[in-house]
């Protein structure tokens, strides 16, 4: 793991030649893709790093976004605004996911998963639109420190109850009491509001409104899958107890993400509605991973994969349409099919992808996911089937109000799309698309 | 930075009281120590061309000298009543420290302070008086009533520094905040609190060195004060956000130390309370940084051009920033 973070450091030296980051992150990524003939064991130990086939896969997904995102933002560097040290505040993001998913120490991946927050909110507050950035900086930085100061007590506590906080080696809270609870809530908090949850998700949308096309990509693509990759590495040290407490989980998650869906119907700005709908799915996500099943943990990890390039790609399309229209309202982004006929495909791929339709992998985590929560309990049926179908009904919303319909008015030229910009959303569907051909390099299979 | 003969002994002999106060064996040393290392410290603070610094000068000398009468009186009855002394004692010392029932004189005296003299104020001047606590806490009230003022400094500190805009007071507000940390780790072990304090000194001294070198006292001067490059003013924002306690810096280090301790000795309520203040105080940091990084005003023709540093500004924040990624050398603790 050592030589990818170094060569991570190392490219910081070069960030004034912004071809080269582009290039060496791709470059990073394909190295990193040799490596995959792991078979699901742990590969790449060595100085409290290594990484399983979780690891591995949420690493490449870092790798993989990273290099889309500084391939989307070429309009940092055009506008000249300061593209060295964007460059700077990614990688350094980088480095802290690489840290995060290969840390087989608690406490170094605690470390680097609160050290993401600085340079998150670096790239926020100065690259963002609006003067209300530092309002969603500062709520997206106190929501997750809120939550996660309560993790590093419970992590300590593991470690003076074990003596150890290397992942496999500490003891499991068997009991079910009430102090075994709160320790509970105080470990499953933070990742909940990372992943988010459904009641504790509203420094999303705020944050995602206000980021740049960056920080949004990266923030869907990857922030998000922090919660959902910390849970698998901590729920299994509560058996107990996550027993008791899954059916909260998967009720607030559920029912919430149909709300949340019910929200998405209602959005003006495209980027608000891709931020809501992230958190339709990564409640579904939740609740797969509660409910303490092999098929609900690998359907998680499936759409962790996918909605991280689903999303990303939306957000990517939405600024490229902010960037010829200077807005993200759905009332003045209409009837876009007229302008930008080819990029109306990319619109309709990745709509399509958002709702789990067929050659995705967004449909065979769904599935496996629908398979678990629902033999978890019958009664959960309901609420999943308005859930996948308003999630059909808010992405087709987007779409059609987006590409159908009269153009407006006062637009009168635009480009419709360049080759890099294609690339970047090729880039995003094809992984997407393709990895179903070849399951198992996302899924364990015994 | 020049310093006058005068004031260099002054600087010694404050030193020496600090030694000597900390290393007697006597309450009655201790008192001594704590004397000569006061009235060595006043002439420290008078400065001419600061209208407020007798001001602050008398009133820092006010409130020590009452810690002191109380210290000498009741280091004077701890034979007759053994269990009321150290009670005495105790509060007698938190006034000294500004601790957080008796912390109102702090940042009012820090007000009148240049950065350089509020460093001493936050560092040395801290020394002895925590370490005659540290020889208190057999006592079960005294335990007690520290446990009070834990809580109560943090949650004083936290909440106090929210609304001001004097830089130097944010800064007094943040010392108290950390003074309950330094306490709850004098109540587990001594070589907590040394842990606790030097790392402590490092940030807070590396915070104020770059507010001393761009002459910052005010709000309303970072946003103004453009003169200065960006990099200053991320180099600003992170050691804020180190002071902070936030992970991948040095001011995460002492903290998780001393949750561990605190979670292996149970101390779960204090720790609640430090943690969710810890996160207060993190907001006043965070606003300082802030206005210093959006907000950009119309340069004025008075604003004073940007001053050169010394090479020590940029060591102490290397250290600050990177200390975590150097960790055995903390481990001797």
């Amino acid at each position: 793991m050592l030589k990818f973070i170094f060569m991570n450091i190392l490219l910081i030296a070069f960030v004034k030649e912004w071809w080269f980051i582009q290039i060496s992150l791709f470059l990073m990524c394909f190295i990193f893709s040799c490596f995959m003939g792991h078979d699901f064991s742990v590969s790449g130990l060595g100085l409290s790093l290594g990484s399983d086939h979780l690891g591995f896969i949420l690493i490449m997904l870092s790798m993989w976004i990273m290099a889309l995102v500084i391939c989307a933002s070429q309009s940092i560097k055009k506008t000249n605004n300061s593209p060295s040290g964007f460059l700077v505040v990614n990688l350094l993001l980088l480095l802290a996911l690489l840290l995060t998913f290969s840390a087989t120490d608690y406490l170094l991946f605690y470390i680097s998963f609160e050290s993401s927050l600085i340079p998150t909110l670096i790239l926020i507050l100065g690259w963002g639109y609006q003067p209300e950035r530092i309002q969603a900086g500062v709520y997206m930085l106190f929501y997750t420190l809120f939550a996660s100061l309560p993790l590093l007590v419970s992590l300590l506590s593991f470690y003076s109850l074990g003596g150890s906080l290397t992942m496999g080696l500490v003891p499991c809270a068997e009991s079910s009491n009430f102090i075994t609870f709160m320790w509970y809530f105080c470990t499953i908090f933070a990742f909940v509001v990372k992943l988010p949850m459904y009641l504790v998700h509203l420094w999303l949308p705020k944050a995602h409104v206000e980021a740049p096309v960056a920080g949004s990509m990266i923030l869907a693509g990857v922030l998000l899958k922090l919660g959902g990759y910390g849970l698998i590495r901590v729920l299994f040290l509560f058996p107990e107890v996550n027993k008791m407490f899954s059916w909260f989980w998967v009720s607030v998650s559920i029912l919430g993400g149909v709300i949340v869906s019910f929200m998405c119907l209602r959005q003006v700005d495209i980027k608000s509605l891709i931020a809501y709908s992230s958190v339709a799915h990564m409640g579904l996500v939740l609740s797969g991973l509660v409910v303490f099943g092999w098929w609900g943990q690998t359907g998680a990890v499936v759409i962790m994969v996918g909605h991280g390039l689903c999303s990303s790609g939306l957000f990517c399309l939405a600024n490229m349409v902010y960037e010829r229209l200077g807005s993200r309202s759905l009332l003045v982004n209409k009837g876009l099919l007229n302008f930008m006929p080819s990029l109306g495909l990319w619109w309709f791929l990745l709509s399509i992808g958002n709702m789990a339709a067929p050659p995705t992998i967004n449909l065979l985590g769904e599935i496996s996911l629908i398979l678990s929560v629902v033999s978890w309990s019958k009664l959960s049926m309901f609420g999943i089937g308005l859930l996948s179908f308003f999630s059909a009904a808010y992405t087709l919303y987007m779409y059609s109000m987006s590409q159908h319909g009269l153009f407006f008015n006062s637009l009168f030229s635009c480009c419709s799309g360049k080759v890099s910009e294609y690339l970047v959303l090729m880039l995003h569907w094809l992984p997407l698309n393709v990895l179903i051909v070849k399951t198992a390099m996302i899924l364990p299979s015994f | 930075m020049l310093i006058s003969p005068s004031q260099l002994m002054f600087i010694l002999t404050l030193i020496s009281g600090t030694i000597l106060s900390i290393s007697s064996t006597s309450w009655f040393g201790a008192w001594a120590g704590l004397e000569l290392n006061l009235l060595s410290f006043i002439p420290l603070i008078i400065t001419k061309n600061n209208q407020y610094s007798s001001e602050s000068a008398l009133k820092y000398f006010l409130v020590q000298a009452l810690g002191s009468a109380i210290i000498i009186f009741s280091a004077s009855i701890m034979l007759i009543s053994p269990s009321f002394a150290p009670l005495c004692l105790a509060l007698a010392l938190l006034l000294k420290l500004g601790a957080a029932p008796f912390h109102f004189w702090f940042p009012q005296v820090m007000e009148g302070m240049n950065w350089i003299q509020s460093i001493v104020l936050m560092t040395i001047q801290k020394i002895a008086p925590m370490l005659l606590l540290s020889y208190l806490t057999f006592n079960y009230l005294v335990t007690t009533i520290l446990f009070y003022a834990i809580i109560l400094s943090a949650i004083i500190g936290a909440v106090g520094g929210i609304n001001q805009t004097l830089l130097r007071k944010i800064m007094a507000f943040s010392s108290i905040n950390h003074m309950a940390w330094m306490l709850s780790a004098i109540l587990i072990s001594e070589n907590m609190w040394t842990m606790y304090f030097l790392f402590y000194s490092l940030m807070s001294s590396s915070v104020a060195l770059i507010f001393h070198f761009q002459q910052i006292f005010h709000f309303s001067q970072i946003t103004s004060n453009n003169a200065s490059p960006l990099p200053n003013k991320i180099l600003m924002l992170l050691s804020l956000l180190s002071l902070g306690g936030l992970p991948p810096f040095t001011g995460f280090f002492p903290k998780w130390i001393l949750i561990q301790e605190m979670t292996s000795s149970y101390f779960f309520m204090p720790l609640l309370v430090l943690l969710a203040s810890t996160l207060i105080s993190l907001y006043y940091y965070l606003r300082i940084s802030i206005s210093a990084f959006v907000l950009f005003s119309p340069k004025l023709k008075w604003s004073s051009p940007h001053r050169s540093q010394s090479l020590f500004t940029p060591l102490m924040a290397f250290i600050n920033l990177f200390g975590l990624f150097i960790p055995s050398v903390f481990i001797m603790f």
